[in-house]
């Protein structure tokens, strides 16, 4: 806690944050391009067996997947700054279901839990007397006598700053001791998905295909709720180009048909439907999430797509 | 004052809201007033009652019945007098050929410019082609005074250009301003006649016609069984009301969920409370309400008839997209929920064979469902707010 009293504080400890930040990005880029060895980016898990969310706090992975993997995810956090709007949001970054599995299946990241990883870490450091308050804040005392020189004052604040999350920086030394033993499998993280929705497991997987079919052709891609479609496909970074399409999955009724086109057209995009080729792969049925249907999710059926558009709007 | 003209000439050619014929009309009678506090005048009103009664027979029965061909799985109604009373009266039914009303054979006769074509009568699909094209032109002429602008600015115009430019930036404007009417009338098109429209005439005069107009199921089942003004293909009331099921879902006996009946029984709710209903499949609902019609107003609710079993009919993509396209079409979104007895208790009418009126055992089952209406909104917070 900090008091201002008299006289305006600066946190001098917040840029210095900043620098450092820029720095550790620029050099972890340089790190990608120098190794082949790329650390896998941690997806913490959180409410694991309950509705499985992965929510992103670290700055650098979020920018890591955007950049290099073309992965959105939605920020759902609020700007401290501007905590009124909600058009242009902050951190954690929320990944949704097809995005978590086209990483984790790819090798690009892998999903640790969250809650334990942190609770062993926190007591790990303690215990080797690693978590001590080492958080100086300058402040700048601003003298109405002395315009030409601020009185600098040292001292130790009371609140303990932990980084954000697992920047690699940080973590580098207890990253290889912990986090991989936290993993959380591809197989957990879907049964407790699928016991939380309505989504049956032909569902997930045929779905999920459909994702790694578009993301293949090299589309970035949103949820597409707002437009009432599954997914929104943007050519590029949205920040830099808009969709020009929404997609649904399955489409079989005459009016999803009509809607779809309208709704598509009013707003200058068209709708895909895709689905698989053969119907008939649907055989795994059962009940459980085991390990042949991880192995399912990686296997790429043939997909057929079409795009409509209401050409009545002039 | 075209405007007025335009209101009384619709006024009068859809004076009637539904096909039925009333003794006012046809023998020019109607019964006096009533006055509660003069015991004279109900007394009059009573004699005149008799009169009416016992003198003229009922005029409906005296009209012909509507005849409603059941061909294919789809309500057919050929004859052209017909054709014009279910749509003058009531707005039944869809011309095959047309947006809704059946204007083929006029835009036929207009297209070929045959000798019939005296009134010059323009229908309201040719108003929407030539607002497209006039659309159409604006744009390629916006683009071209885009392009222009764009080398003005750059300063590499030429000076055929720089006039073309000022022509452009005065003519554009006018091309969408608020009062711009596409003509007609001056535009006499050369008449292209294609080699199909050979089998259409005989010395200048159309002599067949393509198009019929096309019943829903719930529209000749409310013709049927609230009006009695068809007959359909020698069908009985029962008949035709299982076929109309059967175009749902083949079961022996109707479901009591059937689409069809959740459907009339909105349907009919509708109509009797005056709104003319029609199909939403142009927006992705079941219904649509008109106030008095199409050509009078737009459509003001979209009818979406969910049965009230307490499943999810739509999920919540489904509902978001409805919901956005009739948004954008101004319109208001309602949802209907439909409370249905029990099978058993549908059956039990359905099969009972004390009724020697078909019309009463569908009143009685009718009867048993129930409607509840939910107005919905779309409403993007960070929109709205100001």
């Amino acid at each position: 806690m900090i008091e201002a009293t008299g006289g305006s504080i600066d946190i001098e400890e917040s840029f210095k944050a900043v620098e450092i930040d820029s720095t550790s990005i620029q050099s972890n880029q340089q790190v990608i391009l120098d190794t082949t060895e790329i650390p896998k980016i941690l997806l913490p898990l959180i409410s694991r067996n309950g509705q499985p969310e992965v929510l992103i706090f670290n700055v650098e992975d979020i920018k890591r997947l955007r950049d290099k993997y073309g992965i959105l995810g939605i920020l759902i956090g609020t700007l401290a700054q501007y905590p009124q709007q909600n058009f242009f949001l902050s951190v954690p970054l929320k990944l949704f279901i097809w995005e978590v599995i086209w990483l984790v299946e790819s090798g690009y990241a892998q999903l640790i839990d969250q809650v334990n990883y942190r609770l062993d870490k926190a007591k790990e450091l303690q215990s080797k007397g690693k978590l001590q308050n080492n958080n100086v804040i300058v402040m700048t005392k601003k003298d109405p006598n002395s315009k030409s020189a601020s009185q600098l004052e040292s001292r130790e604040a009371n609140f303990i700053v932990t980084p954000n999350t697992d920047s690699h920086k940080y973590s580098k030394d207890y990253r290889t001791i912990c986090a991989d033993d936290y993993e959380v499998s591809l197989k957990d993280y879907l049964k407790s998905y699928i016991e939380s929705t309505s989504l049956s497991q032909n569902q997930v997987r045929s779905y999920y295909q459909n994702f790694k079919y578009l993301k293949k052709q090299g589309f970035f891609i949103n949820p597409g709720l707002k437009f009432g479609g599954d997914l929104v496909l943007y050519p590029g970074d949205p920040l830099r180009f808009h969709s020009y399409s929404i997609v649904k999955f399955n489409m079989v009724d005459l009016q999803d048909f009509v809607v779809g086109g309208r709704l598509a057209t009013s707003v200058k995009k068209n709708i895909v439907i895709i689905g698989d080729v053969d119907e008939s792969e649907e055989d795994g049925s059962t009940e459980e999430v085991n390990d042949e249907f991880i192995q399912s999710l990686a296997k790429e059926p043939k997909k057929m797509s079409f795009s409509i558009e209401w050409s009545g709007f002039g | 004052m075209a405007k007025r003209n335009n209101k009384q000439q619709l006024n009068k050619i859809y004076a009637n809201a539904l096909p039925v014929t009333l003794s006012s009309e046809k023998y020019g009678i109607a019964l006096p007033n009533l006055f509660p506090h003069n015991p004279i005048s109900w007394l009059f009103y009573l004699v005149r009652l008799v009169q009416v009664n016992t003198l003229y027979s009922v005029p409906q029965s005296t009209v012909e019945l509507v005849n409603v061909k059941y061909e294919d799985s789809i309500f057919k109604v050929t004859d052209e007098e017909s054709i014009a009373k279910l749509w003058r009266s009531g707005f039944f039914g869809k011309g095959t050929l047309s947006r809704s009303e059946p204007t083929w054979k006029e835009r036929t006769i207009n297209r070929l410019n045959l000798e019939e074509n005296e009134a010059n009568v323009v229908s309201m699909e040719e108003v929407t082609s030539k607002r497209r094209d006039e659309r159409k032109k604006f744009k390629t002429e916006r683009s071209k005074l885009q392009d222009l602008e764009l080398k003005e600015r750059k300063g590499d115009i030429s000076a055929d250009e720089a006039i073309q430019l000022e022509n452009l930036r005065n003519v554009v404007p006018n091309l969408r301003s608020a009062n711009f009417k596409p003509g007609f009338g001056n535009d006499n098109k050369d008449t292209v006649i294609r080699l199909e429209d050979l089998e259409l005439i005989e010395s200048n005069i159309l002599i067949k016609n393509l198009e019929f107009l096309q019943l829903q199921a719930i529209e000749v089942f409310f013709l049927k069984f609230a009006l009695n003004v068809v007959q359909v293909s020698n069908l009985t009331m029962k008949q035709l009301f299982y076929e109309c099921c059967l175009l749902v879902e083949n079961s022996p006996s109707p479901n009591v969920t059937n689409k069809f009946i959740l459907d009339y029984v909105v349907y009919h709710h509708y109509r009797s409370l005056g709104w003319c209903v029609r199909s939403g499949v142009k927006f992705g609902c079941d219904q649509l309400l008109y106030k008095r019609g199409p050509p009078f107003t737009h459509a003001e609710y979209c009818i979406l008839i969910i049965p009230n079993d307490g499943k999810e009919k739509y999920d919540w993509f489904e509902m978001a997209a409805k919901a956005r396209v009739i948004g954008t079409v101004k319109k208001s979104f309602v949802l209907v929920y439909v409370d249905f007895p029990t099978q058993a208790k549908f059956d039990l009418l359905w099969n009972s064979e004390e009724y020697e009126d078909e019309g009463q055992r569908f009143h009685d089952i009718l009867h048993s469902y129930k409607v509840t209406e939910v107005l919905y909104r779309r409403w993007a917070p960070s929109k709205t707010r100001d």
